[in-house]
């Protein structure tokens, strides 16, 4: 983050701690939020398949100091619409905090299927993670446009559906993310060096949005 | 270094969803700028015209580009998917009498399942000639690495080269299908660096290409793409064989 020009970061765990060893895992971001509490801002990763037990598990991480819920769908072994994880976005509610959700992967992290359970719950910010990358960027966009609480994560998706997603849902709604370690820090922020904007939309998708979501 | 080629570019003539036309000296200029000196070209408007018509039109157009513009233009021809024999004599005048030289296939934008016999005699052809044969991969149902494999097994004289090493989701199985397969190749257009760490271990670097995907839109993208073979922190020798040596051996 230092060699990249990165202030903070939101960051949640991977690959089997996002599907199955969920507690450890998010005992691991905590100690990092705990020790970096002014560079890193925690997401609690919980596979709705836990049902009670995850509820319980991502209510211990907000009250712990986390920041919102991590679903990777195509990890965890859902259709990211399945009224399996209302329970977890309910939470997200009931705490007030965003939730993150992977798209991109049929048949299921589709962005459409983010939108219905965006439609759902109004008033939970989500977050749809890499613009749908790779086949579904033709859905991030219009899916955005059903939900006005879906905000587009820039990491992966190519720089021709970064401008469309500022021209048709609007800088205010788009975050800049990395997906590190699966792409480079360093390489996204160039990329997002390379979409013409202006200086007012770069400053809110580089920075000011997420800082809005995460307070 | 070697010379750096673009192993997956595209023509786009007409315009394409909300994309304007892109004039082919602006292109060739814009990779040019990034020290780009050669790149395999295939028609977008073929591609998604995607008629018997449209497709002999194009092959004829980018046999003029190529002979226009030399060494830097390698053009790949396009065919009908459902064309049967016709789309195979197609192929065979394009090679033959245009030459053209490769052939390039979108199973996702034509559509049509790489495994779906209606392919027969286009490989048949493909096969005999020895072909390069660039694939978009990546891309349930029709297009998926493992099909393209099942493809290469069957027609063993073609070169399959999967032009989006599998994409996101399927990169594991794009890696794994050029390891089995000594007829196929994988591209590092919209595969992720880290899937790029993990096919290279896997593959070696012989069967790594380079290719931007660029040409019907923001040049910039040439700038990117470049940017992320150079963050790999590649050895020089590697680079070279994946910035341009691997593709040099396959298209001469």
């Amino acid at each position: 983050m230092d060699r990249a020009g990165v202030d903070r970061a939101v960051v949640s765990t991977v690959d089997e701690f996002i599907a199955v060893s969920n507690r450890e895992g998010n005992d691991e971001i905590l100690r990092a939020v705990a020790a970096h509490p002014d560079r890193l801002t925690g997401l609690a990763a919980v596979n709705p398949w836990f049902r009670q037990k995850g509820v319980e598990e991502l209510s211990r991480c907000l009250e712990a100091g986390l920041s919102g819920l991590k679903l990777n769908s195509h990890l965890q072994g859902f259709v990211l619409s399945d009224p399996l994880v209302h329970p977890l976005v309910e939470t997200c509610r009931s705490f007030e905090v965003p939730l993150y959700a992977h798209t991109g992967t049929p048949v299921v992290a589709e962005p459409f299927q983010l939108a219905e359970l965006a439609r759902t719950f109004p008033d939970v910010p989500m977050v749809l993670g890499h613009m749908g990358y790779t086949d579904f960027w033709y859905d991030a966009v219009p899916a955005a446009l059903q939900a006005e609480n879906i905000y587009l994560e820039t990491s992966l998706i190519d720089i021709i559906n970064i401008r469309t997603a500022i021209e048709k849902v609007g800088a205010d709604r788009i975050l800049f993310g990395s997906d590190f370690p699966e792409s480079d820090l360093a390489l996204e922020l160039e990329k997002m060096s390379l979409v013409e904007m202006t200086g007012d939309e770069r400053r809110r998708i580089l920075g000011e949005n997420a800082a809005k979501l995460w307070r | 270094m070697s010379e750096i080629v673009d192993a997956h570019a595209h023509i786009m003539l007409g315009a394409y969803g909300s994309l304007p036309p892109q004039p082919v000296e602006p292109v060739l200029e814009g990779f040019a700028r990034y020290g780009v000196s050669r790149a395999w070209f295939s028609s977008v408007d073929a591609l998604v015209g995607n008629t018997a018509e449209m497709h002999r039109r194009m092959n004829d157009a980018m046999a003029e580009l190529q002979s226009r513009f030399g060494r830097p233009f390698v053009a790949l021809a396009t065919l009908h998917p459902r064309g049967g024999d016709e789309s195979a004599r197609e192929l065979e005048r394009a090679i033959s009498n245009l030459g053209l030289r490769g052939l390039k296939l979108h199973g996702w934008l034509q559509p049509v399942s790489c495994v779906d016999p209606c392919l027969e005699p286009i490989f048949d052809v493909a096969n005999r000639l020895a072909l390069p044969v660039l694939f978009h991969d990546g891309t349930p149902p029709f297009t998926s690495s493992l099909q393209i494999g099942w493809l290469a097994e069957r027609y063993p004289g073609c070169r399959m080269i999967l032009g989006h090493g599998g994409l996101k989701d399927l990169a594991v199985n794009a890696a794994q299908c050029a390891r089995r397969h000594p007829n196929v190749y994988l591209q590092t257009c919209a595969t992720t660096l880290l899937s790029l760490r993990r096919a290279l271990e896997i593959t070696g670097p012989e069967k790594i290409l380079y290719g931007s995907d660029s040409g019907f839109a923001d040049p910039k993208w040439i700038d990117y793409n470049l940017r992320k073979i150079r963050k790999w922190n590649l050895t020089p020798e590697i680079e070279s064989k994946i910035l341009g040596e691997n593709a040099a051996r396959l298209i001469p």
